[in-house]
């Protein structure tokens, strides 16, 4: 490929292989190189979710046994997933690419598609391209790289690179028939597997010999699905990087001295990070639809938990007992005391989002005095709520008219 | 026999009269609370024994009648222990607050009260 020039090339894309463990690897840079295995977090199977080439090497396999792991590997470190801080480095690196092109798509299991129209202008030529994508990702996650017409083409690429350091790879349009032709299959990830199984049985394993077949025969035995698979097998990609729209959010964290185990002290450090995001002038008038709640445990792992609510809310009281209701179910609270606690809301929405309707049936109205009286209940012990009944209305006596009833919780 | 007290219902703590419907005894375990309890008042009257200013309960300082705008009497449950005589005053005070208060004739004392 020429590399000096700029080739008939419309997108880049970022593979991350791997990830969490790479991204244990970026905070402990002497385990690159070790068998590393990455089990379940507790209350999950206990069974292999990744495994580093070493520990593969060694026979250890995605779905083994996480007890069967040392007796096949005994050097492998097995370790817990760590959402909070591979979702931070994702973050990092989405920010860092965003610098070489204002379009990236982040996508699931460590890919990014960096949109390069109209980037030649600013580059000149791909490889300051290439420089600048390999500049903004640590070279300890191991980025592969591919460039292509497409985005299909250029993940594929990108899985056929050799890791950073090495090169990448270029598709140019008009070689994008030709570089998948050879490849298996099995590269068509859209195709559910037991598609990709009957495309083997039908004796089509790579993805020139579906190319091969006409296009009516393909849509006519794998419907939608392997049409979209014959189109790209000819190198026919049309679909756009989306990058990830900007989702307006607030956000506060703590850290402790003192690990947080309980239930009550969460809710009190919870209750400090609402006050203090609720006051922010971004919150007013809003309302929140949704809470992350992200945790550093003092065993060296991390908790994450996003909680959607059922309707959107503007006050901090109401998201506080949301949040608590949360936090009380089983397996509500992280697996071990917290070191460091976040706080983000999301979904903002107009104050009118909570708006009730103008004709609401009393059944209903009903239900919302109930289920008030039921949690005022609950914390206070008593219902302060009262309803007006009518009681001597014909008396001359003011005070003999009405009185007013306090309201059951069994309403 | 059962006694009553004199005191307006929801002036001071104490029993209460049963004055609830059938209809209502479901809510009488409840606290149930007359709405519109009369509050004590402090009037003070002229030479004459006409109203002058009145000191409402929580305020800081006496405010000054500048017109009555209205009076009636009711006289009530005479067939009680406890008869009800009033004398209803709705006022204007020096400030424009519409105030409706009365004179309870038998213990003379008065109370404010949203008619």
């Amino acid at each position: 490929m020429r590399r000096g020039a700029w080739p008939d090339v419309r997108v880049a894309c970022v593979w991350i292989a791997q990830l969490p463990l790479r991204v244990e690897i970026l905070r402990h840079p002497a385990w690159d190189g070790r068998p590393l295995v990455l089990g379940g977090a507790p209350g999950e199977r206990k069974v292999v979710q990744l495994c580093s080439p070493e520990a593969e090497a060694a026979g250890v396999r995605p779905g083994l046994p996480l007890r069967e792991v040392v007796p096949l590997c005994p050097d492998a470190m097995v370790l817990q997933p760590d959402p909070v801080r591979t979702a931070a480095v994702l973050e990092a690196v989405l920010a860092d690419l965003q610098r070489v092109s204002p379009s990236v798509e982040p996508a699931d299991e460590g890919y990014f598609f960096l949109d390069l129209r109209g980037m030649q202008a600013l580059y000149g030529d791909l490889a300051t391209v290439e420089a600048a994508i390999l500049g903004a990702v640590p070279a300890l996650l191991r980025p592969r790289l591919g460039f292509a017409n497409g985005k299909f083409a250029a993940a594929v690429a990108a899985r056929n690179a050799a890791p950073v350091a090495l090169k990448s790879e270029v598709v140019p349009a008009s070689e994008t028939k030709a570089f998948l032709a050879p490849l298996s299959v099995r590269h068509l990830l859209m195709l559910e597997p037991d598609v990709l199984q009957r495309l083997e049985l039908l004796g089509l394993r790579t993805i020139g010999d579906l190319a091969a077949l006409p296009f009516n025969a393909v849509q006519a035995e794998f419907g939608p699905p392997g049409a979209r698979a014959w189109r790209l097998a000819h190198g026919k990609d049309g679909e756009p990087v989306v990058a990830r729209p900007v989702m307006a959010s607030v956000q506060d964290g703590l850290r402790f001295d003192d690990p947080l185990g309980s239930t009550d002290a969460v809710m009190a450090a919870i209750d400090q990070l609402l006050a203090h995001t609720f006051s922010q002038p971004a919150l007013l008038g809003r309302s929140v639809r949704q809470v992350r709640l992200r945790a550093l445990l003092s065993d060296g792992t991390s908790w994450e938990r996003l909680y959607t609510f059922k309707e959107a809310f503007s006050s901090r009281d109401a998201t506080r007992r949301a949040l608590k209701s949360k936090l009380d179910l089983q397996n509500g609270l992280p697996p071990a005391p917290i070191d460091e606690l976040a706080l983000e809301l999301l979904g903002l929405g107009g104050e009118a989002a909570r708006q009730p309707g103008l004709f609401v049936a009393r059944a209903r109205q009903l239900a919302e005095i109930a289920e008030a009286a039921r949690q005022l209940h609950a914390r206070y012990g008593r219902v302060p709520l009262y309803h007006a009944i009518e009681v001597e209305p014909w008396s001359r006596i003011p005070e003999r008219r009405w009185a007013l009833v306090q309201v059951p919780c069994d309403l | 026999m059962v006694t009553y007290s004199r005191t307006p219902l929801g002036a001071r703590p104490g029993p209460m009269r049963p004055l609830i419907k059938t209809s209502d005894l479901r809510h009488q375990k409840s606290d149930l609370r007359p709405l519109n309890a009369p509050s004590p008042l402090q009037v003070q009257t002229d030479d004459q024994g006409r109203i002058v200013s009145v000191w409402r309960q929580g305020r800081l300082t006496p405010r000054t009648i500048a017109a009555i705008q209205d009076r009636w009497r009711i006289d009530d449950e005479w067939w009680r222990e406890h008869a009800i005589s009033r004398m209803y005053y709705e006022v204007v005070l020096d400030d424009g607050t519409l105030l409706t208060m009365y004179h309870d004739l038998l213990v003379d004392a008065w109370f404010e009260q949203r008619s």
